[in-house]
């Protein structure tokens, strides 16, 4: 709707100009303006001219930068500040305990690991802040390249890179090296969820269930294909609490659930994978296999005994099991500070945690809520999966400690952890009228 | 008679959940409503009822829709049941502020 009086524009333009997030100026226009008119022309039935009745209107309405200020405080952009103080003093304490790391290991393998967790970092908040400032609905359009994309990298990837530890979950080339399995775990979930939210939700039925379990098993059955049973595992975790909460459908949630879990173990005890069950058994019986896999659960407990409350201090060398210390970040943590720091990073790991589930319900667009489930999710079963294995009494399996722990994975983090601060971000800014404007039909008298 | 403005301030929100209570309306609708059912007494400066609205909105207590009615782009409210809630502390409250306010008057002997 243009805005007809020129007197009328000039007001809607001085409330705008101070407003700064441009995305709401249009709601702000279309919703005061169309107020304003209406008061004219109730005016002109009175006998009014055009240009009495926008001068009552505007009259009316009231001085148009002190609307514009109030309107200004409440569609702002916002910064969790919590949260982003938390993930700076993650990163520190990461740095930190890289840097005892590197200091104090015996292998002269490790020596760059201290530099490389600094790229890592850096790398990382860059994306973060990218992720942050780039406006997270537009992601939605490219739901389906990104979800086609990722399932072609999974597929080629066996064929083109060489197989470490027995799976090719790494795609490298030009120097770079891509984790691939982790980009899938993190981002496809949250493309198939971009791709059918709303199909679930307005037409619940056999054909979106099926689209559902069809999109969740081809990136399935790639990552099986390349053995990556952890993120594999994750993967089917968040599809399952994903289309919990998108269809709210309990029942049929928990019955997928079952045959989801029985499948998986099925094809555990028929493939070659046997062998991965061992890891799980040996946490029962830790005694009687003194250097098998029980190794390092047994490393893990003997060094949280040593420790005691202070620690061991820093003159240690990390040799033998010690030297992996750089993916288990809260053993290294309690081995040198004690019980005391390791308590101490449980309660700020808790908060942090905490702190992301309070965001859900100050988000109202849908989308947006479907990003923070997800994120919240997939960080907060990782963060209990390692700090289950920094007690060494759960099988050790390749999870990493999300912001702490060594690696690349690192990149994904923050990258992540940019996406929900973005959603935050935008949190009073987005205009639901898209969605609103086509679910009612009915006219109020 | 005018009634002063920061009395009108603290019962607007009130005011306004109540007439979302009975049916979704649009600003100037409310405006409107609010003006006839007070007879007049609130006559507040229609530009400052959006900022309220807008916060109750992202507080949760009210949602919008646009609706298109005779070629206008009305944004319509709506209560949540959070602001039912509001409503109802807000109501309780004001009772006990008037009960409290009429036991000092009536003492004082306004007649």
């Amino acid at each position: 709707m243009t805005d007809h009086h020129d007197k009328i524009k000039r007001y809607l333009d001085e409330m705008c100009s101070q407003v700064k997030a441009r995305e709401v100026h249009t709601d702000l226009r279309d919703e005061l303006g169309n107020h304003m008119r209406e008061m004219m022309l109730d005016k002109e039935h009175e006998g009014l001219s055009q240009e009495e009745a926008a001068a009552y209107a505007i009259e009316q309405m009231g001085d148009a930068s002190a609307v514009g200020k109030s309107m200004h405080r409440l569609h702002r952009h916002r910064m969790h500040w919590g949260l982003l103080c938390g993930l700076i003093s993650l990163a520190i304490v990461s740095l930190f305990l890289m840097w005892i790391f590197t200091t104090n290991v015996t292998d002269d393998r490790f020596q760059n690991f201290y530099n490389i967790q600094v790229v890592y970092t850096i790398i990382g908040m860059m994306l973060m802040s990218f992720f942050m400032f780039f406006d997270y609905r537009k992601w939605r359009r490219a739901a389906w390249w990104i979800y086609i994309l990722l399932n072609l990298m999974l597929w080629i990837n066996p064929m083109i890179s060489p197989r470490i530890n027995g799976t090719n979950r790494f795609m490298t080339g030009y120097g770079f090296v891509l984790d691939l399995t982790t980009a899938a775990m993190w981002v496809l979930p949250l493309a198939i969820g971009a791709i059918l939210m709303n199909k679930l939700r307005s037409n619940f039925g056999a054909q979106t269930i099926l689209s559902y379990i069809a999109m969740v098993a081809v990136p399935a059955a790639l990552l099986f294909q390349i053995s990556d049973w952890v993120r594999l595992v994750m993967f089917g975790i968040i599809s399952l609490v994903l289309f919990g909460w998108i269809t709210r459908k309990w029942l049929y949630t928990a019955i997928a659930t079952v045959i989801t879990a029985c499948i998986g173990l099925l094809l555990l005890l028929t493939t070659d994978s046997y062998h991965r069950l061992e890891r799980f058994s040996v946490v029962f019986n830790l005694e009687d296999d003194p250097m098998g896999d029980g190794y390092f659960n047994r490393s893990i407990m003997g060094i949280l005994q040593s420790a005691g409350w202070w620690g061991n201090g820093l003159d240690i060398a990390f040799d033998r099991f010690k030297t992996s210390y750089f993916d288990y970040p809260g053993v290294l943590l309690i081995d040198v500070f004690g019980w005391a720091a390791g308590i101490g990073l449980l309660v700020a790991i808790i908060w942090f945690v905490a702190s992301m589930v309070k965001t859900l319900p100050r988000i109202r667009d849908d989308f947006g809520r479907m990003i923070i489930v997800i994120i919240t999710f997939m960080f907060a079963l990782q963060i209990i999966y390692s700090l289950a294995m920094t007690t060494g009494r759960v099988p050790i399996l390749s999870v990493v400690f999300p912001f702490i722990g060594y690696g690349n994975h690192l990149i994904f983090d923050y990258a992540m952890m940019g996406l929900l601060l973005g959603v935050y971000r935008r949190k009073d800014i987005v205009s639901l009228r898209n969605e609103k404007s086509k679910q009612t039909a009915t006219p109020t008298q | 008679m005018n009634v002063n403005k920061q009395m009108i301030k603290g019962s607007t929100e009130t005011l306004i959940l109540t007439l979302l209570q009975n049916q979704p309306l649009y600003g100037y609708e409310l405006i409107k409503e609010l003006h006839r059912q007070s007879e007049g007494v609130f006559n507040l400066k229609e530009g400052t009822l959006y900022p309220i609205l807008h916060a109750m909105e992202i507080e949760g207590w009210v949602e919008s829709y646009w609706m298109e009615v005779e070629g206008r782009k009305r944004k319509y409210y709506s209560i949540r049941d959070k602001g039912v809630e509001a409503l109802q502390h807000k109501k309780n409250e004001w009772l006990l502020f008037r009960r409290a306010v009429d036991r000092v008057l009536g003492e004082g002997g306004l007649t």
